[in-house]
């Protein structure tokens, strides 16, 4: 265990370099910051598991409904890890992360508040989705300060690529093969384009404490940025167009989007978008309807917390 | 027609990443059961799958047929066999380290309760039976509290968590 006098002795100690592990005494504030941000990725996990589970019946075959299952699988296995790291951290138990998150009362990501209504929308979250959150994930991955998460991160993100991958798959089908299909992904990027560049979030501020503690490595506009230089022309190549009137390039040929509009982003901030009460909704029936299975193998809620209860 | 060298096929086989362990080989991972020609000059691959349900074998498959063209045997067909099943036995030396690096500790039938990959301390408790994949338990560490994913274990163990 290890303890620092000052909170600028701590910060030194991240911002050279420095790993935290649980035992340390870390400052109460760094503490709350690394909760909030993992228990978000968690609940993101999980509603990411909860929408693609949505389509594993809607599926177009036998192969994408199985691949379907076991990204599904994934999710929440990500989820369940990710959680386990977050109650160690003694915020919040386990079980008081998922009674606030079915009752709506904490965040998860901006797009899991739309509703996904064609085949083409869920490979919009099965690729540009996953490959927005793979570009974050890689960054925090790189230069993360709290060892736990960080060594967690590092078997999500070989399964993220893995998704990613299939993720690519499912749109190539659709931009090698008809006019409709092509149509169909068309549709899907004009209505989810917005909500993917807000993926990433507003523009950090400069005295941003996930920045400073090196929770994140990067600042949102930055990796927003790495996004748009990779997949604006990727896409283009498949022959699509982003809906965007004032995309352009620069002098030095990088792309440049038009001015964001964040007023979406804010309502699905404050779990008020298009689809959030639906999403919270099926989240909650998710969760009672499985009760039986928690009594069957006799799970104890706070089993997974005893290290924090212990801390 | 040029004559194929299994050897150098093998090798590059063997050479194949798995899509979803962050660069291990699938030689490392054991799952190269066999490697060979078939009467008409083509090459035969037989590969285990580590769970007959894993959503990972037909990339797998894919990328071991392109394998197998990047070194002259464009003629490739890939075969999944449950027949010797896949074990944890099958995992190199390179492959367990390389799992530890990733979090990830490798159980057999003689070694059941690995040491923990992140502090090689001996307090792992079985969490879950299953992870994020079928072939994967969920493990804590009592020791320096890190969530492990278990490939390949005595499942019995986990049966009643």
């Amino acid at each position: 265990m290890r303890s620092w006098p000052t909170t600028s002795a701590f910060d030194a100690f991240v911002q050279g370099g420095g790993i935290v592990e649980p035992a340390d005494e870390m400052p109460e504030a760094y503490r709350l910051e690394v909760f909030r941000f993992i228990e978000m990725h968690a609940n993101s996990e999980l509603f990411g598991g909860l929408c693609e589970r949505h389509w594993v019946s809607r599926a177009p075959g036998l192969h994408r409904k199985l691949a379907f299952l076991a990204k599904t699988q994934d999710e929440i296995g990500h989820a369940h890890l990710l959680y386990m790291v977050a109650a160690d951290l003694g915020v919040k138990t386990r079980a008081e992360m998922l009674d606030d998150l079915v009752a709506g009362r904490t965040r998860f990501h901006n797009v899991f508040h739309y509703k996904t209504q064609t085949w083409a929308d869920q490979i919009v979250i099965a690729f540009l989705v996953d490959a927005a959150a793979l570009t974050t994930q890689q960054a925090v991955l790189k230069e993360c300060s709290y060892g736990p998460y960080r060594r967690v991160l590092r078997r999500i993100v070989a399964e993220e690529g893995f998704h990613m991958r299939h993720g690519e798959e499912m749109l190539l089908t659709l931009a090698d093969g008809t006019d409709c299909q092509r149509a169909l992904f068309q549709d899907a990027l004009d209505r989810w384009w917005e909500s993917v560049v807000h993926f990433f979030g507003p523009p950090t501020k400069a005295d941003d404490a996930l920045l400073r503690w090196k929770i994140k490595s990067a600042t949102n506009e930055e990796l927003r940025d790495r996004f748009v230089q990779k997949f604006v022309p990727l896409l283009q190549d498949y022959g699509f167009s982003i809906p965007d009137p004032e995309l352009h390039r620069d002098q030095n040929g990088r792309w440049v989007l038009g001015p964001i509009d964040w007023t979406a982003l804010g309502a699905t901030q404050r779990n008020v978008g298009p689809d959030s009460a639906a999403r919270v909704a099926q989240s909650k029936a998710a969760w009672d309807d499985t009760e039986w299975v928690r009594i069957a193998l006799h799970v104890d809620q706070n089993r997974s917390d005893r290290a924090a209860v212990a801390r | 027609m040029n004559t194929i060298d299994l050897a150098v096929v093998e090798a590059a086989v063997r050479a194949v990443v798995d899509p979803e362990l962050g660069g291990l080989t699938i030689g490392d991972l054991g799952l190269v059961y066999s490697v060979g020609e078939g009467p008409s000059g083509h090459v035969i691959v037989t590969l285990l799958p580590t769970f007959l349900g894993c959503p990972a074998l037909a990339l797998m498959a894919s990328d071991v047929v392109a394998a197998a063209a990047a070194v002259d045997a464009p003629r490739c067909s890939v075969t999944w066999s449950s027949d010797p099943g896949w074990s944890s036995e099958r995992i190199s030396p390179v492959g367990v380290t390389h799992l530890a690096s990733i979090g990830i500790a490798v159980a057999t039938e003689t070694a059941p309760d690995p040491l923990c990959p992140t502090c090689n301390g001996d307090l792992l408790r079985p969490i879950s039976p299953v992870g994020s994949t079928a072939c994967r338990s969920v493990a804590w560490c009592g020791g320096c509290r890190s969530v492990i994913d278990v490939l390949g274990s005595n499942r019995s163990s986990y049966a009643h968590v």
